[in-house]
């Protein structure tokens, strides 16, 4: 699985904290979003996907 | 000062490990001050250690508003929970094939509690480093 956060956060200029904060995860659980190495439940890609106001599967790119 | 449930818990933490690790290593001194006493102080360093950085990370994260615990930590703490079990399981093994080797079974126990525990220290932050659900 490949996702745009890292693309989508720098379009609205929020850094990895800001976002963690807003999702209510740690900072380190959106590093590893990042680099694709950890799938989230479907409520934080929700929620994610909700910050960015897009659909989920415009942010978490599935093979 | 008020005190935090992440607070609380890091404290409550840090008391349960201390007080395993130092009664063990109190113990293994106690019986033997040479080198396996050396050894104990070492591990009990490096856990204070450990734990001090751990202490730390959590209150700056909270003061930055970042959950200390989210979806992600627990898993890894169920997951690290579950192979410590089994790497653990091993050196009950080892001890009930070899503990007659030993002049003393309370110490062998004593190690056996310290080993476990530094086995499941090192499960965690193996985990955690590697964490991928697809290598489940």
């Amino acid at each position: 699985m490949k996702t745009r956060i890292k693309e989508l956060r720098a379009v609205l200029g929020i850094t990895q904290v800001e976002l963690a904060k807003h999702v209510g995860v740690r900072r380190e659980t959106i590093v590893f979003l990042e680099k694709g190495k950890y799938n989230p439940s479907l409520q934080l890609a929700y929620s994610i996907a909700k910050t960015f106001d897009l659909p989920i599967e415009e942010v978490f790119i599935f093979f | 000062m008020k005190l935090t449930k992440s607070a609380l818990r890091g404290v409550l933490e840090f008391v349960l490990y201390l007080s395993v690790f130092g009664a063990t290593t109190v113990f293994i001194v106690g019986k033997d001050p040479s080198a396996m006493g050396v050894m104990s102080i070492g591990f009990f360093v490096l856990l204070l250690l450990m734990i001090a950085t751990q202490l730390l990370k959590r209150h700056k994260d909270t003061q930055t508003g970042v959950p200390d615990e989210d979806e992600r930590s627990t898993l890894i703490k169920y997951k690290a929970g579950y192979y410590s079990f089994f790497a653990s399981g091993y050196v009950w093994i080892f001890i009930g094939l070899f503990g007659g080797r030993f002049s003393d079974v309370s110490v062998v126990v004593a190690s056996g509690i310290m080993v476990s525990l530094v086995l499941s220290i090192g499960v965690k932050s193996y985990i955690t480093a590697h964490y991928h659900e697809d290598q489940d």
